[in-house]
C-alpha cells in the first residue's frame, strides 16, 4: 500500500523539508537572525553617529580656524594696511593662505590696491571680513578680506571612512554570527532536546529515574546543568510529596478522633442545624445548659413550642428570632447575643451568649447547616446584680466615696464627693486626688500615708483638704486597697466623713486655750509651747531664729492716769499696731502687763533686728488718743539670736528678759540685741555682783597696788612706774582689774577707788623715802568721777602734803575718753594740781579718732600712746604710721611720749627708730606688787 | 595809464559777476577735507590755506588726525590735503605713496626745514663746544633734572631715531618722549625761566626760534647711507651715527583725484609757497601771541596780503573751466 506508505513514511523530501523547518525554527537560526539584524543596525546607527560627529567637529575646528585668524592676522593686516606697506599685506595674506583650509585669500583696500593668492572657488564658499581699525578714537574701513575654504575634503572623507567601517563590520559580525550558531547547537539545543524527552515520559513509577545529559561535565556549573538539576529536584519533591500525602491521610483519622473528644469535653455548649432549622447534633456541654439531651434536641427547631426562652428584661424570645434562625434567613453570622433559657432539669432560666453561623460542608456548593455555639453565663450575671445592688447602695451613700487607681487617678465618685467637695464626677474622674490637697499637711504625712495604703494596710485617719472653690475641709478618711488574684493592688477605696464643723468646735476651745481676750494675741502659754516647740526642732534644723521681748515704757503712767480702760484700749492697739509691723509668720503673743513677746522663726538675725526697728519706729510714730488727749509711749525690745546652743525656753526667756532689761537700762525705747558674745550684757550678770564685793573690798581693804616699770628709750637712765590695782580674792589671789572695774565705773565706785589709790599709794611712798628719792615719778590713774570732785582734789593735796610727797614725783594719768567727755573739769582740775607741781599724762592717746584737735588746750606733760597701735607697729604700716604721728605731734607741744603694750624688742626697737621717749608693756616688766619693788629697790641699793 | 568809466564799470561788472559765478559754483563743488595734524605751525597754515581756498569759493573741512594718519586718510581719499610734508620724517612715506600714485605732491614750501636737537643759547655758558655733538660727551650731565645724573634729551610722539642715534654716538643721554608738543613747549619755557640747561628736540620752521635763541646740535651729517649702512660713518656697526637731514624740503600733499575734482584749487596750492619766517611767525600766533588758530590764520592773511594775492592772483585757472567741470 503506497498510499499508506506515503502517510506513514515521509520520504526524503519531506525528511529535508522538515529538517529545513526545524532548522528554521531553531533557537540557532533565531539568535543568529537576530545577532545579524541587530549588529547591522547598531553598526549603521553608531558609524552614522561616530562620523557625523567627527564631520561636526571638522567643521567646528574649520570655524574655529578662521575665527582664529580673524583674531590672530587681522590685528596686523589692519595695521599694514593703514601704514599702506604692500609688501607686508603679501607676505600676512600668504602666512593666512599657508592655513589648512584655507584655499584662497583676497583682498581690496580702501585705497583701491587688490591682492590676491591662491586658487579659485566658488563664490558662495568665501567668507567675507570688514576690516576695520581704531585710531584716535575713529573708526576706518580699510578694506575687505574674503577667505575661500573648501568643505569638500571633510565630507569625502567622511563618506571614505562610512564605507570602509560598514563593510569590515560586516564581514565581522557574519563570521561571528556563523560561529556563535554552531556552537549553540552543540552546546545547548541538543540537550535541550534530551530534557524535552525526558519531562515528556516522566511517570509517577519512574520517579526514581534521574536526568541525564550526555556530555562531559563541565569544571562549572552553567545553565544546563541547573535545568537538569531542577528537573531532577523537581521529581525528588514530587516523590517525598507524594509519601507526605500518604502520611496525611493517615493522620487525619487521628485529628478527627481528638476533634470528637474536644468537641464533647467542651465548656461551651455546641449545637449543629441543618438548613430547615432541625438539630442535627449537640454536644456533652449543650445537653447540659439546656437541660436536654441529644436525643430530646433531634429534629426540633428553635420554633419548638417546648422551648422557652426569654430576653434579659424578661420578655418572651420568640423561636423565629433565635439566632440560628436569624442566620438561617439571612446569613449573616450573629454573635453573643443574650437570652434566658429555660433547664427543665433546674427548674431555672440559664442565662446564654449564643452565636451563631452558617457553615458549609466539604464538598457542597451552598452552606447547609448552622452552627451556634453558647456559654452559659448566668453566675456572672448574679454578680452584675449584686454589683449593681452595691452601686446604688454607694450612691446613696451618706459619706463620700472614691476609687482610685494605685497611682492615685480617680476613677469614681458618689454624689456625696460632689456635695463636700464641690467637684463632679466629671470633674474629678482622670485627675489625681492631688486636687483637693491643701497644703496644710507636711511631706512626711503624705509620705507615710502613702506607705501604708502601699503595704496592703488600711489607713484611717482625717485629710484637712481644699474645696473647688478654695475652702478648706477636714475629712476623717478611710482607705483601703483592691487586689488583684495575685496580690496586686489595683484600686483604692476611699471613705470620707465631712468633719469640719467638728474640728471648728474644736479650734475655738484650742484659741481660747491659747489666746488673750484683751489683744487676741497668742498668751504667754502658746508662746512658750512655740518657742520650746522650735528650739526641740534646732537640731535637726538648723535655720536661725529671733525672739524679742517688748516692754512697754509709760505704760503705767496711762494706765494709772487715764484708768484700765484707757490701758486695755492701748495694750489693744498696741498689739494691733505690732500684728501689722511683724511678718506674718511670726508668733506675737501678749506675754503679761504691757509686755509683748515675738518669735520671728525662719529669721536671719539682721532681719530680725530690721524688724525690731521697724517696730520701734511705729510705736515711735503712734499717738494713743484717750478723751481728747494724745499719748506718745515708748517701747524697750530685748532682741536674741535663737541658735543651737540656745539651751531649753528658760534660758532663752532669761536672756531675751535681759536684753529687754538693758533696753530699758540704757535709756529706754531703743533695741538691746544679745546674743553669746555680747560681752556688755554678760558682764552686766556679772556686774551686779561685783559691785557688792568692790564695796566690801573696800571696807575690808581687800585692794593692793601693783606697779610696772616704765623705761626710757633714750639715753637717760628714768626711773618711773605706773601704779596698778588689784582685788585680793577669798584664797590669797589676785584680780585683775579687767573683771571689777568696769562694775567700779557703771556703779559709781571709781571715785572711791581713786581715793584708796591715791591715799595708799601716798602712804606707801611716805614710808619709804629713799624709794621717792631713787625714782623719777610714779603714774597714779584717775578716773572720770574724780575729776569732777572738788572734794577729791582737795583731799589730794591735804594728804601728799601731810605725809611729806612731794608732787613732782607723783603723775597723773587721765584716759583720753574720760578727758574729752568731761574736758572743762579735766582742763580745770590738771591745771589746779600741775599748779601745785604735780604732773599729768593722757592715757590711751589715740583710741579717739579726732585727738589732735583738742590737744591744745590739754596741758599735759605726757604722751602714753595707745597699745592698740603699738602691738602692730612692727607688721603694720597704718600702725607704725599712727605711732610716728602721734609721737611726732607730742614732741611738737613739747610733751614725753610714752608707749603701751611694748610687748617684744622688735617693738621697742622700732619705738626707738620713731624716736618714742618711754616704754612700757610686758617686753620691758609685768607689773610687780608695789611691795616688792620697794623692798628689792632698798636690797639694791644695800 | 587813464580808463574811462564807462569801460570800467561794464568790465568790473563782469568780473563781479564771473567771480560770483564761480563762487557759487565752486561751492557746489565737494568739501576739500584738509588734515590738521598735530604740531602747531601745520595746524595755523592749513587755516590759511583753508581760507584762501574758501576766499577762492570752495568748501573746506577740517581733519583733526595724528601725523601717523595722514598716509592712509591720503590714499584712500578720506582726506584731500596735508600743507607740511617734512623731509625729515614724511620723505620715505611720502616718496613710497607717491610712487604707487596714491597721493600727488603739491609742490614744495620756499622754507627749508631742520629737525634736530636744540639748546638754548646759555646752555653754551656751562658747555662752550656746543654746538659739536662731540661735546655733549662731556656735558652730558648738565642735562640731569636732578631725579638721576644722567643728561636727559625731551622730545615728543614723533618717530625719530633718537635712541639708536644715542647708542650709535656712544653718547650718555636718557631719551625722554613727552606726550605732545605742549609737554615739549611746558618743559622748555619751564627751563629757560630757571635757565637750567635743556636739550630738547626742536625743528624749524616752528614758533620757537620766533621768541628763544638757541641752536641746533650739530651731529655728523646726514646721508642716506646713515640710514641703511652699519659701515658708513664714525660707528662700523651700527646705523644712525648722523644727524637729521638740514635744508630739508617742505612740501604740499594732495590726495590723487584732487587735480581732477578741483582743478583750480590744486593750481593755487602749486602757488602757495611759505618761507621759514612766515611758517615761524604763523606758528608764533597760537604758541606765543595765545591766539586760536582761525584767529591766527586770520591775522597772518591780514598781515600778509601780498604775498597770498600774488598766489591767487598767479593761478591761471579760468572760472569757467570751474562751471563746465561743476556741471
Amino acid at each position: 500500500m503506497p498510499g499508506k506508505q506515503n502517510t506513514d513514511r515521509p520520504d526524503n523530501n519531506d525528511i529535508s523539508s522538515t529538517r529545513e523547518q526545524k532548522l528554521y525554527k531553531s533557537i540557532n537560526f533565531k539568535l543568529l537572525k537576530f545577532i545579524l539584524l541587530v549588529s547591522a543596525t547598531f553598526t549603521l546607527l553608531s558609524t552614522g553617529v561616530q562620523l557625523y560627529v567627527e564631520y561636526q567637529e571638522d567643521l567646528k575646528f574649520q570655524s574655529k580656524r578662521i575665527l582664529a585668524i580673524e583674531e590672530s592676522h587681522l590685528p596686523a593686516l589692519s595695521m599694514s594696511i593703514w601704514t599702506l606697506e604692500p609688501n607686508l599685506i603679501h607676505l600676512q595674506l600668504e602666512s593666512i593662505l599657508s592655513l589648512p583650509d584655507i584655499q584662497s585669500v583676497e583682498l581690496k583696500t580702501n585705497y583701491g590696491e587688490s591682492y590676491k593668492t591662491g586658487t579659485e572657488v566658488e563664490d558662495d564658499k568665501r567668507k567675507t571680513h570688514k576690516i576695520e581699525l581704531y585710531r584716535s578714537g575713529s573708526k576706518y574701513h580699510l578694506g575687505t578680506l574674503w577667505l575661500n575654504s573648501d568643505l569638500n575634503i571633510h565630507l569625502n572623507r567622511t563618506k571614505d571612512r562610512f564605507f570602509l567601517i560598514l563593510i569590515t563590520h560586516a564581514f565581522q559580525t557574519f563570521f561571528v554570527s556563523l560561529i556563535i550558531f554552531f556552537l549553540v547547537e552543540i552546546i545547548v539545543t541538543r540537550h535541550l532536546g534530551k530534557i524535552s524527552n525526558y519531562l515528556k515520559n516522566l511517570r509517577i513509577d519512574k520517579l526514581d529515574e534521574p536526568l541525564f545529559l550526555d556530555r562531559e561535565k563541565p569544571n562549572s556549573q552553567d545553565d544546563l546543568d541547573t535545568v537538569v538539576d531542577s528537573v531532577n529536584e523537581l521529581r525528588s519533591t514530587l516523590e517525598s510529596e507524594i509519601r507526605q500525602l500518604e502520611v496525611v491521610h493517615s493522620n487525619l483519622g487521628k485529628s478527627e478522633s481528638m476533634y470528637r473528644t474536644l468537641y464533647d469535653t467542651m465548656v461551651q455548649g455546641v449545637v449543629y442545624q441543618n438548613s430547615d432549622g432541625k438539630i442535627i447534633s449537640a454536644n456533652k456541654a449543650a445537653e447540659e445548659i439546656l437541660g436536654l439531651s441529644l436525643d430530646q434536641m433531634q429534629g426540633r427547631t428553635s420554633i419548638d413550642p417546648r422551648w422557652r426562652a426569654i430576653h434579659e428584661n424578661g420578655e418572651d424570645y420568640p423561636g423565629e428570632t433565635h439566632p440560628a434562625m436569624e442566620v438561617l434567613r439571612t446569613g449573616k453570622e450573629i454573635t453573643n447575643a443574650l437570652m434566658g433559657v429555660y433547664n427543665p432539669e433546674k427548674g431555672s432560666y440559664s442565662w446564654i451568649l449564643v452565636s451563631s453561623k452558617l457553615e458549609t460542608r466539604q464538598g457542597d456548593q451552598k452552606p447547609d447547616q448552622v452552627f451556634s455555639t453558647f456559654t452559659d453565663i448566668s453566675q456572672r450575671k448574679q454578680a452584675e446584680e449584686e454589683l449593681r445592688v452595691f452601686h446604688r447602695a454607694v450612691e446613696a451613700s451618706s459619706v463620700m466615696v472614691i476609687i482610685t487607681d494605685v497611682n492615685g487617678i480617680i476613677h469614681f465618685t458618689n454624689p456625696k464627693f460632689t456635695e463636700i467637695t464641690g467637684y463632679t464626677s466629671e470633674e474629678a474622674i482622670g485627675q489625681k486626688t492631688s486636687i483637693l490637697k491643701s497644703g496644710e499637711h507636711t511631706d512626711a504625712f503624705y509620705v507615710s500615708f502613702w506607705e501604708t495604703i502601699l503595704s496592703h494596710q488600711d489607713w484611717k485617719g482625717e485629710f484637712h483638704n481644699r474645696k473647688k472653690d478654695g475652702t478648706l475641709y477636714w475629712g476623717h478618711s478611710s482607705i483601703s486597697c483592691l487586689m488583684d488574684i495575685t496580690g496586686n493592688i489595683t484600686h483604692f477605696i476611699a471613705i470620707q466623713e465631712d468633719v469640719t464643723q467638728e474640728h471648728i468646735l474644736t479650734d475655738q476651745l484650742n484659741h481660747h486655750a491659747r489666746h488673750d481676750m484683751l489683744t487676741g494675741l497668742i498668751n504667754r502659754r502658746e508662746f512658750e509651747q512655740r518657742v520650746s516647740r522650735l528650739l526641740a526642732t534646732l537640731q535637726d534644723d538648723r535655720g536661725e531664729h529671733a525672739m524679742c521681748f517688748l516692754d512697754l515704757d509709760q505704760f503705767k503712767i496711762i494706765n494709772d492716769s487715764c484708768g484700765h480702760t484707757a490701758g486695755d484700749e492701748l495694750l489693744r492697739q498696741v498689739g494691733k499696731l505690732l500684728q501689722d509691723t511683724v511678718r506674718k509668720r511670726d508668733s506675737l503673743a501678749r506675754l503679761g502687763g504691757d509686755e509683748f513677746g515675738i518669735l520671728m522663726e525662719h529669721c536671719p538675725f539682721g532681719k530680725a533686728n530690721r524688724v525690731a526697728n521697724n517696730i520701734l519706729k511705729s510705736i515711735n510714730d503712734f499717738h494713743f488718743i484717750w478723751e481728747g488727749k494724745a499719748f506718745r509711749i515708748g517701747v524697750s525690745i530685748g532682741l536674741v539670736a535663737i541658735t543651737e546652743t540656745a539651751g531649753n525656753y528658760t534660758d532663752l526667756f532669761k536672756q531675751a528678759d535681759a536684753a529687754c532689761y538693758l533696753a530699758k537700762d540704757l535709756g529706754r525705747n531703743r533695741i538691746h540685741a544679745y546674743h553669746p558674745e555680747d560681752t556688755e550684757l554678760a558682764i552686766r550678770h556679772g556686774e551686779m555682783q561685783w559691785v557688792g564685793r568692790i564695796s566690801q573690798a573696800l571696807e575690808e581693804n581687800l585692794f593692793c597696788l601693783y606697779a610696772q616699770p616704765i623705761v626710757s628709750l633714750g639715753r637717760s637712765d628714768q626711773n618711773h612706774y605706773e601704779l596698778l590695782i588689784r582685788m585680793l580674792d577669798d584664797q590669797g589671789g589676785t584680780i585683775p582689774p579687767g573683771a571689777f572695774l568696769p562694775a567700779a565705773e557703771r556703779y559709781n565706785l571709781m571715785g572711791k577707788l581713786d581715793s584708796w589709790v591715791v591715799n595708799h599709794a601716798c602712804s606707801i611712798l611716805a614710808q619709804h623715802p629713799a624709794f621717792i628719792e631713787w625714782v623719777d615719778f610714779i603714774s597714779i590713774n584717775l578716773s572720770g568721777p574724780s575729776l569732777n570732785n572738788q572734794d577729791f582734789f582737795e583731799s589730794i593735796l591735804a594728804n601728799f602734803k601731810e605725809n611729806g610727797v612731794p608732787p613732782r614725783k607723783i603723775c597723773f594719768e587721765i584716759t583720753e575718753t574720760v578727758a574729752i567727755d568731761n574736758l572743762d573739769s579735766a582742763v580745770s582740775l590738771i591745771r589746779k594740781l600741775k599748779a601745785s607741781g604735780f604732773q599729768f599724762a593722757l592715757d590711751d592717746f589715740g583710741s579717739g579718732i579726732s585727738s589732735f584737735g583738742y590737744l591744745k588746750n590739754l596741758p599735759v606733760d605726757y604722751l602714753k600712746i595707745d597699745g592698740m597701735f603699738v602691738k602692730g607697729i612692727v607688721d603694720d604700716p597704718i600702725d607704725r604710721a599712727m605711732v610716728k604721728s602721734i609721737n611726732e605731734i607730742g614732741q611738737v607741744m613739747g610733751m614725753k611720749t610714752i608707749a603701751e603694750f611694748v610687748e617684744n624688742e622688735e617693738i621697742r626697737g622700732t619705738l626707738r627708730e620713731i624716736g618714742v621717749d618711754y616704754a612700757q608693756g610686758y617686753g620691758i616688766g609685768k607689773p610687780q606688787p608695789l611691795t616688792e619693788i620697794l623692798v628689792k629697790q632698798e636690797e639694791d641699793k644695800i | 595809464m587813464h580808463i574811462s568809466i564807462s569801460k570800467v564799470i561794464p568790465i568790473t561788472i563782469l568780473v563781479t559777476c564771473a567771480i560770483l559765478t564761480s563762487t557759487h559754483l565752486n561751492a557746489k563743488a565737494p568739501e576739500i577735507k584738509i588734515l590738521t595734524l598735530d604740531w602747531t605751525s601745520q595746524i595755523v597754515v592749513s587755516y590759511i590755506v583753508g581760507d584762501l581756498l574758501q576766499k577762492t569759493g570752495y568748501s573746506v573741512g577740517y581733519l583733526p588726525e595724528a601725523a601717523e594718519s595722514q598716509w592712509f586718510l591720503l590714499g584712500s581719499e578720506l582726506a584731500n590735503l596735508q600743507v607740511e610734508i617734512w623731509e625729515g620724517s614724511m620723505a620715505k612715506d611720502f616718496k613710497r605713496l607717491e610712487d604707487r600714485g596714491l597721493i600727488l605732491s603739491a609742490g614744495d614750501h620756499e622754507a627749508l626745514t631742520r629737525e634736530e636737537w636744540w639748546y638754548p643759547d646759555y646752555v653754551k655758558e656751562k658747555c662752550p663746544g656746543l654746538p659739536d655733538w662731540q661735546s655733549l660727551k662731556e656735558c652730558s650731565g648738565i642735562f640731569s633734572d636732578g631725579d638721576s645724573l644722567q643728561g636727559k634729551y625731551f622730545t615728543g610722539p614723533w618717530e625719530k631715531p633718537d635712541r639708536a642715534r644715542v647708542r650709535s654716538l656712544g653718547l650718555s643721554i636718557e631719551v625722554v618722549t613727552l606726550k605732545d608738543s605742549d609737554a615739549l613747549r611746558a618743559r622748555l619755557e619751564t627751563a629757560i625761566l630757571a635757565r637750567r640747561p635743556i636739550l630738547i628736540f626742536n625743528w624749524t620752521p616752528n614758533w620757537v626760534e620766533s621768541i628763544y635763541d638757541g641752536e641746533f646740535v650739530e651731529f655728523p651729517v646726514h646721508e642716506p647711507a646713515c640710514e641703511t649702512e652699519a659701515a658708513w660713518g664714525i660707528n662700523k656697526n651700527l646705523n644712525w651715527d648722523c644727524g637729521n637731514p638740514k635744508r630739508g624740503w617742505l612740501k604740499k600733499a594732495v590726495s590723487r583725484n584732487f587735480p581732477v575734482t578741483w582743478p583750480c584749487a590744486f593750481k593755487l596750492l602749486e602757488n602757495i609757497s611759505f618761507n621759514n619766517k612766515q611758517i615761524s611767525d604763523a606758528a608764533a600766533l597760537v604758541e606765543v601771541n595765545g591766539y586760536d588758530y582761525s584767529t591766527a590764520a586770520k591775522y597772518w592773511l591780514a598781515s600778509n596780503k601780498i604775498a597770498w594775492n600774488s598766489w591767487i592772483a598767479e593761478t591761471d585757472c579760468n572760472i569757467t573751466d570751474d562751471k563746465v567741470w561743476n556741471e
